[in-house]
Parts: structure tokens; sequence; C-alpha cells
């Protein structure tokens, strides 16, 4: 008999099995789920001592034992002291690829209160990746409480929006040019028409927002990049090839994730599988952008004198 | 050649199932209620493994507010999507008619009518598991030609 | 019903706060259409009351396809949560709602990528002309319509469409209807 298996997700072994030698995976980055959203943060002392421990946790369990593993750095977003001292602890170490917020934030993530986090960030040359979920501490839709998962699922495709839309807005892009912006399972389909959208809005309200230099679909096109799960999924695939041909940045821009281990996981090789797509796109998709992004080196030779 | 022995009743008790392997194909072997059914291991929109998805029954609804369950255990989730096939047609709920994952049919034969047609039936993994097909038994035969549901 | 733009309810009008400026009160009304066109869907609006049609007023439609794309997907995995939804939500969309072409989000340098969005959400069946009157006025009412409509769409969305859906041909007098 196997030794007894802790939930998937939480065992290394198990997740071995299930998907990193099941499919040739050269490098996962992990996201660590903690509960030090607003939900979390009424103790902002025992938030930032969980994103800590996580921190380590994570470091010790996981990155030490298997040599494909990056993971993300887990801060109390909404205590910007805190979140920021665990940056800079944390991002000296080189398999920690990027800093860490889920979706649902106390406030738009462009408010000035969470620049520091950015600044931060960018210093040390990491992206932001924004994952599905959270608390804010604000009802799940922008038009009230939802009485279903169904509606705070898919609701979580508009949250990035206004998330995009804060961050474009906010002026924080032409601060920190070099500050990139991961948004992790929340969709991709979208950012075209938001762009538009945006950029018409520009056209008339500038006056409001005179810190912008360029036009909103700029920032987009530099800044954001996206994750394929769960990409939505048109009732003609080819919908989502005109896509990628209408916004080009896309391809240099979209990342293969899994979503391991929750209930709508995709698995690397069928993902999008059925969308035309060229042969260095789909590199590019499942590991080139990725690994420009996140700075992870290219394979050794096979023969490199081992 | 396409009717295969995969077992016999008692390997798979009501409410069960077992994965086989024949012609390189992945196909779960069904109990209900003492009605065998098979489909293919791999679900038609991502090729999830499906027969190791939950079994459940049939959520319907007379309207809003109202839940319906019953038909337990006649449909399978896929694990990859949740994605929901009725085991005795193949069927997906959410587009019956053009998402179906492969289902066949399934028969319940006596060793003594196997033996009667060796032209025909191919052992399968069954044998290849050492057990000889002896006439006071029944068995399972899959019919890779077959289709169930249409 | 017409959901037209604006509104207060004493919830921020984003999922996530209080936004800092206007503008992305603006941008954001799309994402606020989104939300009650997946709540009257999610809780079988319009399957209690069949006959029930709404329009989409100053919120655009060019998000529509991916909304419509996503929410689909995820209908087709959780769809037992909300079993009276017997189709997909697509389905209820474009029998059900209409949206206003203007003012909307539409970049007239780039027709190819519209005609693409267009051509993902039934053509111009869904769109009706909306003229903004008295806030974001289209000055011409024909540059509310996609530049390079041929002239069967642009009558569609100008007139023919909300024809049909206004039943504006039908006799007046209260009462007389039916």
């Amino acid at each position: 008999m196997a030794a007894r298996r802790r939930a998937p997700g939480s065992d290394l072994d198990f997740l071995r099995e299930q998907l990193l030698d099941r499919w040739p995976i050269e490098y996962a980055v992990l996201g660590p789920i903690v509960r030090a959203d607003q939900a979390g943060m009424r103790n902002a002392d025992y938030a930032a001592a969980l994103c800590r421990a996580t921190n380590d946790w994570t470091a010790r369990e996981w990155l030490d034992s298997d040599p494909r593993l990056r993971s993300s750095i887990v801060v109390p977003v909404e205590d910007t002291a805190y979140a920021v001292a665990e940056v800079e602890r944390v991002a000296p170490d080189p398999r920690f690829v990027q800093v860490y917020m889920q979706i649902k934030t106390a406030l738009p993530m462009g408010n000035r209160k969470y620049w520091p986090i950015y600044e931060a960030a960018a210093h040390h040359g990491l992206p932001v990746g924004v994952h599905f979920g959270g608390v804010g501490g604000h009802p799940s839709t922008a038009a009230g409480w939802a009485s279903f998962y169904l509606e705070d699922h898919a609701g979580n495709a508009q949250s990035f929006q206004t998330q995009l839309t804060s961050l474009v807005f906010s002026g924080i892009l032409d601060r920190l040019p070099n500050l990139r912006i991961v948004l992790i399972e929340g969709g991709v389909a979208w950012v075209q028409s938001l762009a538009w959208r945006m950029d018409r809005a520009f056209e008339r309200m500038h006056d409001e927002v005179p810190h912008l230099t360029r036009r909103p679909s700029e920032y987009v096109a530099e800044h954001f990049w996206f994750t394929t799960q769960p990409v939505e999924e048109p009732p003609d695939p080819r919908s989502l090839s005109r896509l990628f041909a209408d916004v080009p940045a896309l391809r240099d821009r979209v990342m293969y994730s899994s979503d391991y281990p929750h209930w709508d996981f995709d698995a690397p090789d069928q993902v999008m599988r059925t969308v035309p797509m060229s042969a260095t796109d789909r590199a590019k998709m499942m590991s080139e952008n990725a690994r420009a992004l996140y700075r992870l080196p290219a394979p050794a030779p096979a023969d490199a004198g081992e | 050649m396409s009717r295969h022995v995969v077992g016999t009743p008692a390997d798979v008790p009501p409410g069960e199932h077992k994965v086989v392997t024949v012609d390189g194909r992945e196909i779960g072997i069904f109990n209900l209620d003492g009605e065998f059914y098979a489909v293919r291991n791999r679900c038609p929109h991502q090729g999830g493994p499906l027969c190791s998805g939950i079994r459940t029954g049939a959520v319907s609804s007379p309207g809003p507010g109202r839940y319906d369950y019953d038909e337990r255990g006649t449909i399978l989730r896929c694990p990859w999507h949740q994605w929901e096939f009725e085991i005795t047609t193949g069927r997906s709920w959410c587009e019956p008619d053009r998402v179906r994952v492969r289902a066949y049919p399934v028969s319940v034969e006596t060793g003594a009518a196997l033996a009667a047609e060796p032209g025909e039936r191919v052992p399968g993994p069954y044998t290849a598991e050492t057990y000889p097909v002896s006439v006071e038994e029944d068995y399972l035969v899959l019919d890779l030609s077959g289709r169930a549901g249409d | 019903m017409s959901l037209q733009y604006g509104g207060l309810t004493g919830n921020p009008p984003t999922a996530v706060g209080w936004p800092t400026y206007l503008v992305e009160e603006w941008v954001g009304m799309a994402t606020v259409a989104q939300s009650q066109i997946m709540s009257m869907i999610a809780e079988g609006v319009f399957d209690r009351f069949r006959d029930l049609r709404a329009v989409v007023v100053e919120a655009g439609f060019s998000w529509l396809p991916a909304f419509l794309w996503r929410f689909d997907k995820n209908w087709k995995g959780l769809r037992r949560e909300v079993p009276w939804v017997r189709r997909a939500p697509s389905e209820y969309v474009r029998e059900h709602f209409r949206f206003t072409v203007g003012p909307a989000d539409l970049q007239p340098g780039e027709p190819a990528a519209l005609q693409h969005v267009i051509d993902d959400m039934w053509g111009a069946d869904l769109l009706l002309f909306g003229s903004g009157y008295p806030h974001d006025v289209v000055a011409r009412p024909r540059d509310a319509v996609p530049g390079h409509f041929s002239d069967p769409e642009v009558e569609q969305v100008m007139s023919g469409n909300a024809r049909a859906f206004y039943r504006l041909d039908e006799p007046a007098g209260i009462g007389g209807r039916r």
C-alpha cells in the first residue's frame, strides 16, 4: 500500500504523479492561496505571520525538493507596510518569481494604497501575479451579491476587467514603466473590447486623468500578461485565432496555466487544442512567454558534459 | 473481431465500475442495478479520464429554485471540467446531440455460448490475465463495433 | 425592460470597491451589465417569464461574445447548480436581450476586428440604435453604426430590429394590444 496521500495540491509526490511527471513540464510556478486578504486582515499581525510562514514553508517543503518548482510571494495585501517588508525579505530568493495577490481586493488595485507593493515588485524586477478569488469585503459582483457559484466564478472575469481598468487609469504604469501584471485565471478574450472601451472613454474624459501619457490600449499591450485556464471557449474555435490576430500583443502575453488541483483543470496537451495557431505561437503560449517573463533558464543541452 | 470478454459480472458489482484496455482503448464497464454499460475513458471535451469522475444522479428542475435529483448513479461527471455524461448512452447533458462520449454495448453471456462461437469472440484482457473461459460461468462481453444509446 | 447606464444601490459600482475616477466607472458599466445579465439568467427570470425581454442601454456590446464564451463554458461545468437553466446562457441572450450601439465602445479604426466581434454575436440582429440624448449625444445617427456595415445592416440597427423588438407596427391604444 502506498502511503496515505494528503489533499491534491498539498502533496508533492501526488503533484508529481498527477502533473509534473505525467506531462513534460519544465517549470511549474506555484500559487499558494492564503487567507491574508481583507477577510483575513482583521488582524494584520496574524495575516503577516501567515504569509511569512507560507513563504518559508513553500521554500522548504516544495522548492527545496524539486528543481522544476518556482513560487509566488504571498503578501498581506491590505497592510502595505507588512506586504512590502515580505517582498523585501523573500525576493532575494530567485525561486520566487512573482508577487502574489488575489483579484478581490478592498479597493481597486490602482488605488495608491497599493503602490508601495508595486514599487517593491518592480524594484526587484518581479511581476505581480493576480489570481482568481479572495475576499475583498464587497459583494461578489458589481451589481450586488450573486446567489450562485456559477455567477461568482464567471463574474470573477469582470473583477479582472475592473482591476485592469483601475491600474491603467491610476497612473502607476507611467510611474513604474517596468511593472508587469499577470492576470491569472481571469480569461483572455475580453481584453480587446475592454481596450476599445477604455480608449473611447479616454478620448472623452482624458481631462480627469491628465497623468496618462498614452492611450489606455497602449498600457494594456505593454504591461499585462494573461494565463489560459479557464480560457474562453467560443462555439467556433477559430474565433480565438482571429482574436489573437486582431490583438497581436496577445501572442507574447498569453501563458499556459493548469489551475491544478481545482475542478476545472486544463491539461497542457489539451488546452486550446482545437484553436488553429502556428507552432511558433503555441510554443510561445506553452513555454517561451513564461520563460521570458519569469526569466526561467532554457533547458541545458542533453549532452552538457554531465 | 470486435467482441471481447472483459470479465465476469462478479468483477463489477452494482454501483461499481472497472476500466479495461481493449485494442489500446481504455473503456469503463459500469454496473447500473445489474445492467452493464461501457463508455470510453476519455472525455470528448479535453480528453479527461472520464471514468474516474464522480458518479452521480441527474439534477433537473421544474422551475427556478426547485431541484429534482433522480436516476442516481447514471451520470458521470468528468474530473477535469465537470461536464456530465449519461452512462447508458454517452450523451452529454450540455450538448446531448453534439457532444458525446463513445458508448458501447455490453452483454452477459454464458461460457457455453461463447465457446460455441470461437471464431468471432476475442478473449481480450480477461484471458490475458490467464482466466480461461469456462462453460459453467457467465461473462461480460464488450462489443466494440456496436454503439449504445443511438 | 430597459437596463440603463447608471443608478446607485449603496454598493460600490465594482466588485472590488470604490474606484477613484469617473472614467473607471464609465468603463466599468460594461461589467455591471454583464453581472446583471448573468444574474437574470442564473436566477431563472426568463424561465419564469418566458416573454420577458431586456435592452442593455449605453453599456456597449463588443464585450458580449467573450462574456458569453466564458458564461457558457461555466454553465457546462456548473449547470446542476441552476438546473432550471436548460439551455446555454448565450441562447437566452440571443432570445431575450438587445443592446444599443450609441454611444458605445466602437473603434472606427479597426473595422475588421469589430466585424469579427459582430460575427461572433449573430451579426447585427441584437443591435438597436441609441442616441444617448441628452448626455453623450451622437451627432449624426449614422455615426453610431459601425462604418463598414452594409445598407441592410444599417437598416436593421436604425429601424428594423427596434420595430420588431418594441412591436412598433402593432395598432395603438392602451389595452388594445393582444
